[in-house]
């Protein structure tokens, strides 16, 4: 943690200087030099860092250059709406992807599993933003479905969720495909059959049970990316998440944000990794924790 | 052999897929109830609610909904109409008279007082974070004058007072003595004709018209302000009918609404001016010039400079038609515009002959620096003049980053040549910015990055700056420009950046040049 907000408190003041950005043109040189004494800027570096360490240490990780609340808080309100589109898309990946990856893998390269591989290869090619407004010109402008932007109720996400799940789908229906293909030509898998158990029971039971593995590896990694990944997204459906806040603070170099948000992904970060694992134990029986 | 899997499997995902839900058709009006209020998109959003720590035009429009303002710009001339303060007079030297509104309340009941304008005013002026201070440096004291009435004390004559409180907000001292300023940004109380519902920060803001407003009751009685800073995404949401106001739309996009059927376009030219700024001071080693020399110490390279950009192709090329070539620094928006004033023609030999004359016949090379995040399309604009220039032999190379790295350097002075804007409120703290001889210790000039001075046009702007007869002062203001424009060539206009907005067919708004805020208590039902 310590490394991480070092790391970040040297780039932002790699970046400019703040009062350059925060002052307006109009601002007179003593008026700047008031402004940068009263946010502590005035001091020099080092003792910027330790002022900023203490903070840090005892919680108070400051109040934006620009407003009077706390920059924690500011990050904290819009955690939820990140958090709500980050499982939302992970969630269309999940239902889409593993279905399409056992289709494939049980019929490989018939049609269904040819037109399915087209869908991946679109899927992990073309970009988020072109997507994003794809599906904006598609269902908001023309069909008039869904709504294109902002916040209301559950289907003010289904866009920008399917935008963030489309290269999950591609990847996931990529993955299951080939972990499936692999565990199907097992011998277990044969003796499952020789037993007289029905194909969907040795299917799903047997052999994806074991191709899953790989793939919770996969969802865990994807998922921690996307909390901090999903800028684009959010900045295109203009939904208040707490990285178009992010991107905006270092715009205006509004460092306490900026550190607030670092702290909460590397603890997000951390949490996933845990339940991760956690989800192994109960796939992989031999993956015990005592 | 798997066949049921396979069919199980494909009904699981197609239901999926059929399910698909409609969004409820048209209910109410726009603006009748909270569920569905007229909604307004802006290109960004308000940081803070607090009415003097942000001076940027999103933050002021937000803010100015449930804030007044002691004056209002008229949105064609600029000059100041009452708002708060009713009228406005000399009252002895170095002092006005300001004589307010009665019946004014504050949203929680308590009716405003002459005491509260008078501390709003200090407090814009004084407060170290406070970002319209710059508006008051002339300001020493203000003091209540009876109920209805405050008296400005300045420490020099200042007929630019009306005009400066068109910038001052009209804020609840008492609460914010008793409670801090930290209210202001959970549940601002202004005095305006709409009141705070809900908000988050940069991303939008819910408002109803307020029933104890001293003035008319908006159209729209519940208003949401919302930030869509994706220009794609603003457009979709205009066209598909989920706001009925959306700023800064593309030129390119202006057939696509105009054709849509559902929405319309106002496009109005601004008061922003887009200029080339250079260095008037170092005679060598300035940055980005290879061979030591300062080309642009001589008036002749500046003219040549002038004379070789044709600024009606970039309108017509880049803009689509949405911006106005400029003819001076004061946009037509602004009482001191001078109209027998023309543009110099775009000529190109002009421009070679004058810097063979210059002593530059084979031309020179130098950097043009420029923002790609600042005005609208100014990395776009820097390559169009790099192709412009090289006609004439002046070899550009253009150097375009992000603002937050462009504007430190500009204050550095890492600059000899740079594409700047600058949206004018008036003539004369123009001149006082960016024009004046620097003078730190009098606070002159500390924009004025390229060092340009002539005192002489100093003494006409700051004669000029005392007289309160509103003919003899603008005839003065004209003849200080008219200086720096046309003998000095201090700097190149290029463009007056239009103030562009789609609407709703529904939603009458015409975009307001002087002050260029998007307002909805101004909009009416058509």
């Amino acid at each position: 943690m310590w490394a991480v907000v070092t790391v970040v408190f040297v780039l932002l003041h790699a970046a400019g200087d703040p009062i350059a950005v925060l002052a307006p043109e109009t601002m007179t040189q003593a008026q700047r030099a008031e402004l940068a004494h009263s946010l502590g800027l005035d001091l020099p570096l080092s003792a910027q860092y330790i002022h900023f360490l203490d903070d840090v240490l005892h919680g108070h990780l400051g109040v934006s250059f620009y407003t009077s609340q706390p920059a924690m808080e500011l990050v904290l309100q819009r955690l939820g709406v990140t958090v709500e589109l980050v499982v939302a898309a992970m969630v269309v990946a999940l239902v889409f992807g593993v279905p399409f990856g056992v289709i494939a893998a049980l019929r490989p390269g018939r049609f269904l599993d040819r037109s399915l591989r087209l869908i991946s290869v679109l899927g992990s090619s073309i970009p988020t933003f072109f997507l994003g407004i794809l599906l904006i010109l598609i269902f908001s402008v023309e069909l008039e479905i869904f709504p294109s932007s902002g916040l209301g109720d559950w289907r003010n996400f289904v866009l920008p969720a399917f935008t963030l799940a489309f290269y999950r789908i591609a990847l996931f229906t990529r993955l299951i495909r080939t972990a499936l293909i692999g565990e199907l030509s097992q011998d277990y898998v044969r003796t499952a059959r020789a037993k007289g158990l029905s194909e969907i029971v040795v299917t799903l039971k047997h052999a994806l049970r074991n191709a899953l593995l790989p793939f919770v590896t996969a969802f865990g990694l994807q998922f921690g990316q996307l909390l901090g990944g999903a800028v684009i997204t959010e900045t295109i459906f203009a939904l208040p998440g707490m990285n178009r806040l992010a991107l905006d603070a270092i715009a205006r170099l509004d460092y306490p944000i900026v550190v607030a948000y670092v702290i909460v992904i590397a603890g997000l970060f951390t949490l996933i990794n845990l339940a991760v694992d956690i989800a192994y134990s109960f796939i992989d029986p031999r993956v015990t924790y005592g | 052999m798997s066949r049921i899997v396979l069919r199980f499997l494909v009904a699981v995902v197609l239901s999926v897929l059929v399910f698909v839900p409609r969004t409820a058709s048209s209910q109410a009006r726009p603006g009748d109830s909270a569920s569905s209020p007229l909604v307004i998109a802006y290109n960004g959003g308000a940081v803070t609610l607090d009415p003097i720590m942000r001076a940027e035009n999103t933050s002021y429009a937000w803010q100015r909904h449930i804030f007044e303002t002691l004056t209002i710009q008229d949105p064609k001339n600029g000059t100041p109409q009452p708002r708060i303060a009713t009228s406005w007079k000399i009252v002895g030297q170095n002092r006005w008279r300001i004589e307010l509104r009665h019946g004014v309340k504050f949203q929680n009941g308590r009716a405003m007082t002459s005491q509260d304008v008078a501390d709003s005013i200090m407090d814009a002026a004084t407060n170290p974070k406070a970002q319209i201070r710059n508006f008051l440096v002339t300001v020493s004291k203000v003091d209540p004058d009876g109920p209805n009435a405050v008296i400005i004390t300045t420490k020099t004559p200042n007929p630019q007072i009306p005009l400066d409180l068109s910038q001052i907000p009209v804020m609840p001292e008492v609460e914010i003595k008793r409670d801090g300023r930290g209210f202001l940004d959970t549940h601002p109380i202004g005095t305006g004709p709409y009141e705070f519902v809900s908000w988050l920060a940069q991303d939008h803001l819910d408002l109803r018209t307020w029933n104890g407003y001293w003035g008319p009751k908006p159209a729209f009685n519940y208003v949401k302000l919302d930030n869509i800073s994706n220009g794609a995404t603003r457009l979709a949401a205009l066209l598909s009918g989920q706001v009925q106001v959306a700023e800064k739309i593309d030129p390119q996009d202006f057939d696509r609404v105009k054709h849509s059927g559902t929405a319309y376009i106002t496009a109005v030219g601004g008061v922003r001016i887009i200029y080339l700024a250079m260095d008037q001071w170092r005679k060598t080693g300035t940055p980005g010039v290879p061979g030591g020399n300062n080309p642009f110490m001589d008036a002749r390279v500046r003219r040549a400079v002038y004379q070789a950009i044709d600024v009606n192709a970039l309108r017509d090329k880049i803009f689509g038609g949405a911006a106005v070539p400029a003819t001076q620094w004061v946009a037509p928006a602004i009482e001191s515009f001078d109209p027998s004033l023309k543009r110099l023609p775009y000529d190109p030999a002009a421009s070679k002959k004058l810097l063979a004359e210059a002593g530059y016949p084979n031309g020179f090379t130098v950097r043009l620096d420029a923002t790609t995040d600042r005005y609208l399309d100014d990395s776009t604009v820097a390559q169009a003049l790099a192709g412009m220039l090289a006609q004439a032999g002046i070899n550009i190379q253009v150097n375009a980053v992000t603002k937050t790295i462009f504007f430190p350097n500009m204050d550095k002075g890492d600059f000899t040549l740079y594409l700047a804007g600058w949206g004018t409120t008036d003539a004369i703290s123009a001149w006082e910015t960016v024009f004046h001889c620097r003078d730190n210790a009098a606070g002159y000039g500390f924009t004025n990055r390229e060092h340009y001075c002539n005192p002489s046009a100093d003494q006409t702007m700051a004669r000029a700056a005392s007289i309160f007869d509103p003919h003899f002062r603008i005839q003065a203001e004209r003849q200080g420009y008219a200086i720096a424009e046309r003998k000095d060539f201090a700097y190149i206009p290029l463009y007056w950046e239009d103030v562009i907005a789609g609407v709703n067919n529904h939603v009458a708004w015409e975009s307001r040049p002087s002050d260029e805020l998007i307002l909805a208590w101004m909009m009416s039902r058509k």
